[in-house]
């Protein structure tokens, strides 16, 4: 039994590894400045982490093989271990995420902590159970003044812009997040209601909105297309349907797209978010 | 038994809670239809000498635009209503539709209030369908009790929730292809907002009133309210514009068999007042950081 029970082991952790070695199924293609950079630091824990649970799974069953049930009729020994083992491979393991935390930090906070660099467009997103609103501030690059107050969703004023003022006339607030390609992005993350997650696996980018906070971040998209946003958080009944879209535009037809005034903006929109695709995986 | 401490302490705690449970019990009441559906009082009968108050809603000025709702992020809503857009001001020829009339108080021909009257509540459901992505109808008047049936009509789920000052709060998902659901309020309450979680823009208002003397405008803005009996009435027109929605007031007589005229106007100088309605407030998200 005890020879089936170590062979099963080590199946399993063949299979194991086979499934990350085949790369079967693995993430979708990277489509952001950091996004290989976010491989790359996965890739090297992955190693790491793989040659680890590779080699203690492997010990496992050894020392399942070796001490299976037998004839024989010796008497079990208590073992008190080995302080000095011990002591080594738990500053390995310590040394050793402590290294991939210390290498991973820099590309998140690059993202997170960093300031958005010169030239970025700025986006503000306001979610709330159960969608996403994208405030774009128009050609002025100002946006308008919002009032908490202002709210009122069955008039569309999802953000609560204030319409008297004059730098709110060119905003726009749709449910798509429209974004150059090559050229640095920042959003402003903001919730309405409960904590929400932004995450588009292709740019390899995730952050929590959360209420009563505005959280800056910036990211560089790479390639045009169309790419499902996603709610990472779970935020109530409705999560699940929690959905929008990223479309990433050559710049000039980004740049033809915001500026447009409020009643063009939405139809333009709708018109580019039909010519791109999904990416097919 | 007990010691003289013990009977004084437990005597002054029974008191307190009698007073406590009065004062809780005693809510004052501002006019004739805010009290719940309680059965406390007179069943009314019709006499034959009922009349009607009909009227029309007019706006005045600039009609506000109807803005197009984006609704990409659920395609199941593009693809049913493709040109889905605002219905907070139905404007046609200048006539106003979806406002809620009704009475609010008034004295009967023989002196008694209409609130000291009991109405039979219709077994009839009123219907309330999630149809395009929208509410339809846009206002809906149902008395204490009535039961609302609400359907989807849509290829999509709705979350229907009834987000009340006085009755339960009541917030219900419903798939596409799901049986119908019935609800029914308990308290009189003009006006509840209902809202799909699912999909912000849309709204709906129930205004729930324990007698039958209410209406909601039409697209040529018209009214009529119906076997009203003979009586001076306060008549309140309520529209969902401005800040907590606007309502207009109007002191009626209605004739023996007759028809009392109360046409109200709305206009773009109501805009943003505050009405005297008591509605919930908007959802406030202070914004401390900046950028």
């Amino acid at each position: 039994m005890g020879r089936v029970l170590a062979i099963a082991i080590w199946i399993i952790t063949l299979g194991s590894v086979w499934m990350f070695v085949s790369k079967r199924w693995w993430f979708p293609e990277a489509i952001s400045e950091h996004g290989p950079r976010v491989d790359s630091q996965f890739m090297i824990t992955i190693i790491v982490v793989g040659v680890a649970f590779a080699a203690a799974q492997i010990g496992l069953g050894w020392v399942v093989w070796k001490f299976r049930d037998t004839a024989s009729t010796a008497r079990a020994t208590y073992s008190h271990g080995n302080n000095r083992l011990e002591v080594v491979w738990t500053v390995v393991t310590a040394v050793i995420f402590i290294s991939l935390a210390i290498m991973g930090q820099k590309v998140w906070a690059s993202l997170h902590l960093h300031a958005a660099p010169p030239g970025s467009y700025t986006i503000e997103v306001v979610a709330q159970q159960f969608s996403w609103n994208f405030h774009y501030s128009g050609k002025d690059t100002v946006f308008g003044r919002t009032d908490p107050k202002l709210i009122d969703d069955s008039a569309l004023n999802y953000v609560g812009l204030d319409d008297t003022d004059p730098n709110a006339k060119d905003d726009s607030v749709v449910s798509t997040l429209v974004v150059p390609v090559n050229r640095p992005v920042e959003l402003i993350l903001k919730s309405k209601d409960v904590t929400h997650s932004f995450f588009v696996p292709q740019l390899r980018f995730k952050q929590d909105l959360v209420p009563g906070m505005a959280i800056p971040v910036h990211f560089t998209v790479t390639k045009t297309g169309k790419y499902e946003i996603a709610c990472a958080e779970l935020c109530g009944m409705n999560h699940y349907k929690m959905k929008s879209y990223m479309l990433v535009l050559p710049e000039n037809e980004f740049s033809e797209l915001i500026a447009l005034p409020q009643d063009k903006f939405q139809a333009r929109k709708d018109e580019l978010l039909n010519k791109y695709q999904l990416p097919q995986y | 038994m007990f010691s003289k401490r013990a009977r004084l302490w437990l005597g002054l705690i029974a008191t307190l809670s009698l007073l406590s449970l009065a004062s809780s019990c005693g809510g004052a009441k501002t006019d004739d239809n805010t009290n719940t559906g309680d059965k406390s009082g007179k069943p009314f009968v019709a006499k034959g000498d009922e009349g009607t108050i009909t009227g029309k809603i007019s706006y005045t000025g600039a009609a506000p635009e109807a803005k197009k709702i984006d609704t990409s992020a659920d395609a199941a809503c593009t693809a049913k209503s493709p040109n889905l857009t605002t219905e907070d001001w139905a404007i046609k020829d200048g006539k106003l539709a979806n406002t809620y009339v009704y009475i609010k108080s008034g004295t009967l021909a023989d002196g008694s209030k209409i609130g000291d009257w009991t109405f039979e509540t219709p077994a009839t459901p009123a219907a309330l369908d999630q149809n395009g992505c929208h509410y339809k109808p846009h206002v809906l008047g149902v008395m204490v009790n009535q039961p609302i049936t609400i359907t989807n009509s849509d290829p999509t789920t709705h979350n229907i929730h009834f987000t009340p000052k006085n009755n339960p709060d009541w917030n219900q998902s419903q798939p596409n292809g799901a049986a119908s659901m019935t609800h029914k309020l308990a308290v009189a309450e003009v006006l509840i907002p209902v809202k799909c979680n699912q999909h912000p823009w849309m709204k709906s208002y129930v205004g729930v009133t324990k007698h039958p003397f209410f209406a909601v405008s039409a697209e040529d803005g018209s009214f009529t309210i119906k076997g009203v009996p003979p009586g001076k009435y306060t008549v309140v027109a309520w529209h969902e514009g401005g800040a907590n929605g606007t309502e207009k007031t109007m002191e009626v007589t209605v004739p023996a068999k007759g028809s009392a005229p109360a046409d109200f106007s709305f206009g773009a100088s109501a805009l943003g007042q505050p009405s005297s309605l008591q509605m919930l407030p908007a959802i406030e998200f202070p914004m401390p950081m900046k950028h």
